[in-house]
């Protein structure tokens, strides 16, 4: 920590580091993991992504393209086939024909045709988050469509569809960890801070979630929701159970952990100063080790979103016109759609790394979260 | 669901393997033996051997033509029981008339074994049992001639109430107990017309009154109240799976009326009553025997038979030794030494037939994994055919909906008109069907009453009439799009599907798609076939998809599909009326009165003779019926069936039609298939 030099503080020269705060050391800390600096850079560009799915993605997630289908992705080109480069983008004409002898649809590229690729495109018009009227994209083309990760059986654009999907998926994580997060300190801290016979009950009842086995749990639970219910309740529903039985791990934290500081002369002297119990809890006892806290909940989104990918890959989770990384993956699950249709697959890409940037950012979160700590 | 997980995993993994082409090219076996010198008739070259009926005769016929006695010759997988006294020879086994085959193209090799893939056992997909079928008359591959089978003739009366069968001297059941005359009349009177099986005798024999006379060891006559023009084609066709006979030997112990302890033997052995015990040995649908255990011990005339009980993952069956064909050589059928069917996910199959590990395999088949199988037609040795016999996947809406306000919109025919004309069928037909089917309504196949007219009824793309519609219906669209029910509630339909009858989870997604471009809401759930059809017998579902092509012979033995509750098996919709028809009118609903008409269309329709004019309008009314009210949205027609048969396979023709109203590949003779 020396690295982080001396300054002058009241004519004295003192190291930085004894008088940081606990955040700018955690920060220090954190800074120094370019894994967890990368996972954070990642994690930031799929926020970005969720929050301007509708403006980032050139279509909606159900518009088609049915002159293409079935089509691979359309690469962007900077170089004509005569080599010439050209400062706007292009992409050429894609049309796909089917093959006389085996009835595939084979693609079909038409090089004399280049369609410039136009950024701030205005299209198809939707309405960000349901509110702001608008038809303006990143990016997007005067003629046909562009399919940049290729198009599925029926024409639709697998680009948009897997910006929504990321939408829905990370906002599955973090409702779900909010959730989690709500449930497991309500859970732990009455465990925790009462003992005794809630003590033990919540404990036991931690114990029977725990020791089912989480795959046919949440089968049973997903094949309970009545038949009718739309796409959207499905969602609503698929985050409650997620939580529901994800909230274990943190509530043993919690309890854990009040059990520990319960008796510490900080906790008695509020209880002294006539603190009420949830005071104590919320204000004195909870901020001590909330950064731990902070690492279990970045640990436990990519548990979250590997549920709800399973689930819907499984068809028991999200349903169309609602997509989520799972639900996308749920139609590259046949052996026809892997073979002809691969690029189906790039979604799975999505989720490894949004699994992998949460586990490698969580990973330098709990290192920092001990700054001191060598 | 653990299936499913399974079948994911599975598929992953052996995809790398597609990729990688990691599997051995297996060699083909392109040189073939010539069996036996070419001296025998066969269909491809007849050596002047005439037939009354296509590649088949009488014994008798045939020995007067060839001027020799024809020896017979057997498999050599029967020589050790014979040997050891297990089983006669085959002189003895075969009735003292044989029916006298042509092969398609060469006397046929014995031995080997036929591999087939099914879902599971009784899950309807399986060709291995529709064409082990048996039946006293089939059709022949023209699919239009009845020739016969185990009868050896018949002969109407004039009138069409009477028909007699002569069955076969000598002819026994797996089991070497002689099949007789008795096993007809053994069938009709202590199955069929047993009321303490039957409540209601089973069509079609209660419709016409049908009774049966023996009148000696090998003649059998059929008598109806009314003229039953049909009896054939049902014997021929879709009813080949439901035999007019029943081993009176095995299965009279049974019964109470040949054995008195048949009730207290039936409780000892586990069941709950005599009818139960005998359930699990014979049962109307052929199939649910050969599903169970107890299909072992059953015997058939059939040309397989079980070998063992049936696992959860294959079922295998022997040749009969007492089968009672035999080819122009002399030797008795079938050819190859045993069935072998698999039981896998669907998913599966292609990853099976492309490493060349299905003989013959069709049923069942979407038509999307054609460009896949094609590719790989040289490494799995297998060669694709597509002879029609589809049609795409059909909607029916339920006009007795549980919901009285859907019932109410749907029982609108504006509504089901609006919901046809706004279907995209162009696309639909080149996104999921190849671009091979043509934009149809749902309707019978190469049958002389519909016309081209019939087939493009409300089949354009018009989603601005079907706008209109639905604006006349009252259906006032909401602020997002989607219009309102009467009751104020968005019009949504809770449209659960099965893969079985949409092929594919996209075609559901785009009908849904156009569906909400005019304001209908749908919520897509995939569930499974038996779900469906729970639903179904309880009048849940808003809207069920369980609907085939049906080509002519099905139609003339009954025209199911087209009346309520349009369904061969399973109920599809219009359960309250059904009640209301069985209760004569005591519960259920009444049904408006063009479903009157149509049933009593169905009671005329088997009297009259097929091709008659009276036929042709009849015909006519059924599909004018049908068209108005628009009951049975269809989307594309002229689809084939993908039919897979490996290049090992000897003795195999080109499909003319593939589908279950002529028993799928049984009028190809898989009896005289052989394996080269």
């Amino acid at each position: 920590m020396a690295k982080e030099g001396h300054i002058k503080v009241d004519g004295k020269k003192v190291q930085r580091i004894d008088i940081a705060t606990h955040r700018q050391l955690m920060w220090w800390k954190f800074r120094k993991n370019y894994m967890a600096m990368i996972a954070a850079g990642i994690l930031g560009i799929f926020l970005i992504i969720s929050i301007f799915a509708e403006f980032i993605a050139p279509y909606s997630s159900g518009l088609r393209n049915t002159r293409y289908l079935a089509g691979p992705p359309m690469s962007v080109h900077l170089f004509d086939a005569k080599g010439k480069f050209h400062l706007r983008p292009f992409i050429y004409g894609w049309v796909n024909k089917r093959d006389p002898v085996t009835l595939a649809l084979i693609p079909v590229v038409d090089t004399s045709k280049q369609i410039p690729l136009s950024i701030f495109h205005r299209g198809e018009s939707y309405k960000l988050w349901g509110l702001f009227k608008s038809n303006l994209h990143l990016f997007g083309v005067n003629e046909g469509m562009v399919n940049i990760f290729g198009t599925d059986q029926i024409g639709r654009d697998i680009f948009s569809r897997i910006m929504y999907a990321t939408r829905i998926s990370l906002s599955v994580g973090a409702i779900g960890v909010f959730f989690v997060f709500i449930i497991g300190l309500l859970m732990g801290g009455i465990a925790g801070y009462f003992g005794g016979i809630a003590d033990e009950l919540i404990m036991r009842l931690m114990e029977f979630l725990r020791s089912i086995p989480t795959l046919p749990l949440w089968l049973a639970l997903a094949a309970a929701l009545p038949r009718d219910w739309s796409a959207l309740k499905v969602y609503v529903a698929i985050l409650l159970i997620l939580s529901s039985v994800g909230w274990t791990n943190l509530g043993r934290r919690v309890r854990s952990k009040l059990l520990s500081i319960r008796e510490d002369d900080f906790v008695l002297s509020a209880r002294l100063a006539g603190c009420s119990d949830a005071r104590i809890i919320f204000h004195h006892m909870l901020p001590s080790f909330m950064s731990y806290i902070i690492v279990d909940l970045t640990v436990s989104f990519p548990y979250i979103i590997l549920a709800e990918t399973a689930l819907s890959f499984l068809g028991l989770g999200l349903r169309e016109p609602i997509v989520s990384w799972g639900v996308l993956l749920y139609s590259a699950q046949n052996i026809h759609a892997l073979a002809e249709i691969p690029w189906l697959l790039i979604t799975g890409l999505f989720v490894v790394i949004a699994v992998l940037a949460f586990n490698f950012m969580g990973d330098g979160l709990r290192d920092a979260a001990d700054p001191l700590a060598k | 669901m653990k299936r499913n997980v399974l079948v994911a995993v599975l598929s992953m993994l052996m995809v790398f393997n597609l990729f990688s082409g990691g599997q051995k090219e297996q060699k083909a076996k392109t040189k073939q033996k010539i069996i036996t010198p070419s001296s025998y008739a066969t269909v491809a070259d007849t050596k002047g051997i005439k037939t009354k009926f296509p590649q088949q005769l009488e014994l008798n016929k045939y020995e007067k033509q060839t001027g020799k006695k024809l020896t017979f010759h057997e498999n050599p997988l029967f020589a050790e029981r014979v040997k050891k006294g297990e089983l006669p020879p085959v002189a003895k086994r075969l009735p003292a008339e044989p029916l006298v085959v042509l092969p398609y193209n060469r006397i046929g090799k014995y031995g080997g074994k036929l591999r087939g893939i099914s879902i599971a056992y009784e899950s309807g997909d399986s060709e291995i049992l529709a064409w082990r079928q048996a039946n006293l008359v089939r059709f022949s591959d023209d699919l239009s001639t009845i020739v016969p089978n185990v009868a050896k003739a018949w002969k109407w009366n004039k009138a069409h109430t009477e028909i007699t069968f002569t069955l076969r001297k000598g002819h026994r059941w797996s089991d070497g107990a002689p099949f007789t005359a008795d096993d007809i009349v053994f069938y009709m009177n202590d199955i069929m017309l047993n009321k303490g099986l039957f409540k209601v005798t089973p069509s079609p024999w209660g419709d016409i009154g049908a009774s049966v006379e023996k009148i000696n060891e090998v003649t059998v006559k059929f008598k109806f109240k009314k003229p039953y023009m049909g009896m054939l084609y049902r014997l021929a066709g879709s009813g080949s799976y439901f035999d007019p006979f029943a081993p009176k030997h095995f299965l009279k112990k049974y019964l109470p009326k040949y054995n008195p302890n048949a009730n207290a033997e039936a409780i000892k052995n586990g069941f709950d009553n005599w009818q139960q015990q005998f359930g699990v040995y014979w049962n109307k649908w052929k199939d649910a025997i050969v599903s169970s255990p107890y299909g072992v011990k059953v015997p058939t005339l059939e040309s397989y038979l079980l070998l063992k009980a049936p696992t959860t993952e294959r079922r295998v069956y022997i040749a009969n030794p007492y089968y009672f064909k035999v080819d122009t050589a002399g030797n008795q059928l079938p050819y190859i030494n045993y069935q072998d069917e698999r039981f896998l996910e669907k998913q599966l199959w292609p990853l099976e037939i492309m490493n060349g590990n299905v003989d013959e395999k069709a049923q069942n088949m979407p038509l999307n994994i054609y460009p896949l199988l094609k590719k790989n037609e040289n490494k799995g040795h297998y060669t694709l055919q597509l002879p029609p016999g589809m049609i795409g996947p059909a909607i029916i809406f339920n006009l007795t909906d549980k919901d009285p306000v859907l019932k109410k919109i749907f029982g609108d025919v504006r509504f089901r008109y609006a919901m046809s004309l706004a279907i995209n069928r162009d696309q639909l037909n080149k996104a999921l069907f190849l671009g091979l089917g043509t934009p149809e309504q749902a309707l019978p196949q190469n049958v002389p009453y519909v016309t081209e007219k019939d087939k493009k009824f409300m089949t354009e793309y018009n989603p601005k009439r079907a706008n209109e519609y639905l604006d006349e219906m009252g259906l006032k669209k909401g602020p997002d799009g989607i219009r309102l029910r009467p009751d104020g509630k968005p019009l949504t339909i809770l449209w659960e599907y099965t893969l079985q009858y949409v092929w594919s989870d996209q075609f559901p997604a785009l009908v849904a798609d156009y569906w909400r471009a005019v304001g209908v809401n749908v919520i897509l759930k995939e569930v499974t076939t038996q779900l469906t059809r729970e639903m179904q017998k309880s009048n849940k579902l808003d809207i069920t998809n369980e609907w085939l092509a049906v080509y002519e012979p099905a139609m003339i033995e009954a025209p199911q599909r087209f009346l309520p509750p349009y369904a061969a098996f399973w109920p599809i919709m219009g359960l309250p009326w059904m009640d209301w028809k069985n209760s004569n009118g005591a519960s259920g609903e009444e049904p408006p009165v063009w479903v009157k008409r149509l049933w009593k269309i169905a009671d005329e329709w088997i009297t009259v003779a097929p091709g008659s004019a009276r036929y042709l309008e009849l015909g006519r009314e059924v599909i004018k019926i049908n068209q108005e009210h628009l009951v049975v949205i269809g989307t594309l027609g002229k689809i084939p069936l993908i039919t897979e048969v490996s290049n090992r396979l000897g003795n195999t023709p080109k499909w003319k039609i593939n589908s279950s109203s002529y028993g799928y590949s049984y009028p190809y003779r898989p009896d005289q298939w052989y394996i080269k």
